[in-house]
């Protein structure tokens, strides 16, 4: 039985936004992407089907397409792609996520958007490593090599930060 | 490489994972208060083609239009059989001009005859089915009170190789059977070809009408072609000429007897008479040739073995119409094929395309998250 657009939605809404904000390393961004990856995901819920796997892979699928869109935007504009990276880099300095240490924080806003997306994907949504690969479109064991380099950078990252 | 169950980030990271975990943010509150708005505004309408599935939309549009491809087919097949003649019921009369050739100019007698008599009335089953029409002989009687060539043709089918020879001797039989004579066969037949016979057949003119109903049942006529010639006026006039002729050589006879003819007239009156009674022999000639022209009729018998797969015999107008409509799907089939065969290339191309399409998007996708 088809599940409720609202129930899902709250439900998964934090997942999203978490997501989102490991992705683009800015919260007013992951904040206006969140929005826009609902907005897309109730045009689009008919089209969901429950026996294909969980609401939150589904719509964290949703929401990479709209931030690849957004960030295929971004590139086009310079304007814009120079405003986001200045924006970017006012959001490290005003605190990525409330809780992280400065070691993490600084060493998670070393990392590429990849490796950070792989991270909150099976870290934090501790997705399953199908899951995820089927939605990173690639093979569950480059999804778990991704993964362990990712995490390694971001280790070798932490205590380079704490050596310095 | 590494399998998936053999790393245990969660142990080998251990600190990083719970500290990441620990401080997993939640979604503000302003996109919380945006997304229970969203929820709760009432779906938007969605476009009427939209509201259907593409497979929904599929598995109603491919049976339909397979159904009207079968109903086109069934009423294509039955318009077909529908414009043959072979929709006359049996015991229909239809009229049907045979095809008529005056070989020579006709005498008024003969044209009244022509005129006179209505359009050959054909009555019987015609198989459109058939590669060729099949019909009744023409029932076109010779006129007993005058002397006239009669040339008829008639173009049988016969089912088989066994039915070929068997009409052929049945033929010759039934020639010899009403006084006639067999003036020439041509028989031929091979294993995987088609036989046929060619049969000149003379038969006495008074019964060629009861002949020609006899050849008619060898086989089913295919083509028939009659011909007639009036020979009346010619041989009148050749009695006429004949009597001339023996007036003159009589005449000349009896001047011949005058033994006071000088020498030189009577040479030139037995040049004369020599003449005559060569005019007259050829003249006698030519009658006895007309007479005997007149008295035999040639008949043209031309029997065919059908080919092995078109003697395909659909009886009844469901059948024809079920046989039409199987021939125009397969038509159809084929012409699937021919289709499948010219865009099979380009379909694997597009499918080559799209696969490296949607590789070179993952892998932009993934620069464009390495640069992010």
């Amino acid at each position: 039985m088809r599940p409720d657009f609202g129930e899902v939605a709250e439900a998964s809404l934090d997942g999203v936004y978490r997501y989102l904000l490991y992705l683009t390393h800015d919260a007013s961004l992951a904040e206006d992407l969140t929005g826009e990856t609902f907005e897309r995901a109730l045009r689009s819920w008919r089209r969901y089907d429950p026996r294909r796997g969980e609401p939150i892979g589904w719509l964290c699928r949703i929401a990479r397409s709209v931030a690849l869109d957004r960030f295929r935007a971004d590139e086009r504009r310079r304007a814009r792609e120079r405003r986001y990276a200045a924006g970017a880099g006012d959001a490290t300095e005003a605190r990525f996520v409330e809780g992280l240490s400065p070691e993490l924080e600084r060493a998670l806003a070393g990392l590429s958007a990849a490796d950070r997306e792989v991270i909150v994907l099976r870290v934090i949504l501790e997705l399953e490593a199908a899951e995820t690969a089927r939605l990173l479109g690639i093979s569950p064991t480059a999804c778990t090599t991704r993964l362990n380099r990712a995490l390694q950078r971001l280790e070798e990252r932490m205590e380079s930060n704490a050596l310095a | 490489m590494p399998s998936p169950d053999l790393i245990d980030f969660d142990r080998r990271f251990e600190q990083i994972v719970r500290e990441l975990r620990a401080s997993a943010p939640p979604a503000p509150e302003s996109v919380r208060a945006r997304l229970r708005e969203l929820a709760s505004a009432p779906a938007p309408e969605r476009p009427l083609l939209r509201r259907f599935g593409g497979r929904r939309v599929a598995l109603v549009l491919v049976p339909v239009c397979l159904l009207g491809l079968v109903a086109g087919a069934l009423v294509a097949g039955r318009g077909g059989d529908g414009g043959r003649p072979s929709a006359v019921s049996p015991g229909a009369k239809q009229p049907l001009t045979a095809r008529r050739e005056w070989s020579g100019a006709a005498t008024a007698t003969q044209q009244a005859f022509d005129l006179a008599k209505p359009p050959l009335a054909l009555g019987g089953t015609v198989h459109g089915s058939a590669p060729g029409k099949t019909f009744a002989p023409a029932t076109l009687p010779p006129d007993r009170g005058r002397l006239q060539h009669y040339d008829v043709s008639l173009s049988l089918r016969v089912r088989d190789q066994d039915a070929l020879s068997k009409a052929t001797n049945d033929a010759m039989q039934i020639a010899r059977g009403f006084g006639g004579f067999v003036a020439g066969v041509e028989y031929s037949s091979a294993e995987t070809t088609r036989g046929d016979a060619l049969l000149t057949l003379r038969v006495p003119i008074g019964k060629v009408d009861q002949a020609i109903a006899r050849f008619s049942k060898l086989g089913k006529i295919r083509e028939q072609h009659v011909s007639i010639q009036d020979l009346q006026a010619t041989v009148n006039a050749q009695n006429r000429a004949i009597l001339d002729t023996r007036k003159s050589i009589a005449t000349l006879q009896e001047k011949l007897l005058d033994g006071s003819l000088p020498a030189a007239r009577r040479l030139e009156l037995q040049h004369q008479l020599a003449a005559q009674q060569s005019r007259l022999k050829a003249l006698l000639g030519s009658r006895g040739s007309a007479v005997r022209e007149g008295r035999l009729a040639t008949v043209s018998l031309g029997f065919t073995t059908a080919k092995r797969q078109a003697v395909v015999h659909h009886t009844g107008r469901i059948g024809r119409a079920a046989h039409h409509a199987v021939t125009l799907l397969a038509r159809i089939g084929a012409g699937a094929v021919y289709v499948a065969i010219l865009l099979g290339p380009l379909v694997a191309l597009g499918l080559v395309l799209l696969v490296i399409g949607r590789a070179w998007r993952r892998r932009g996708e993934s620069r464009l998250l390495a640069r992010a």
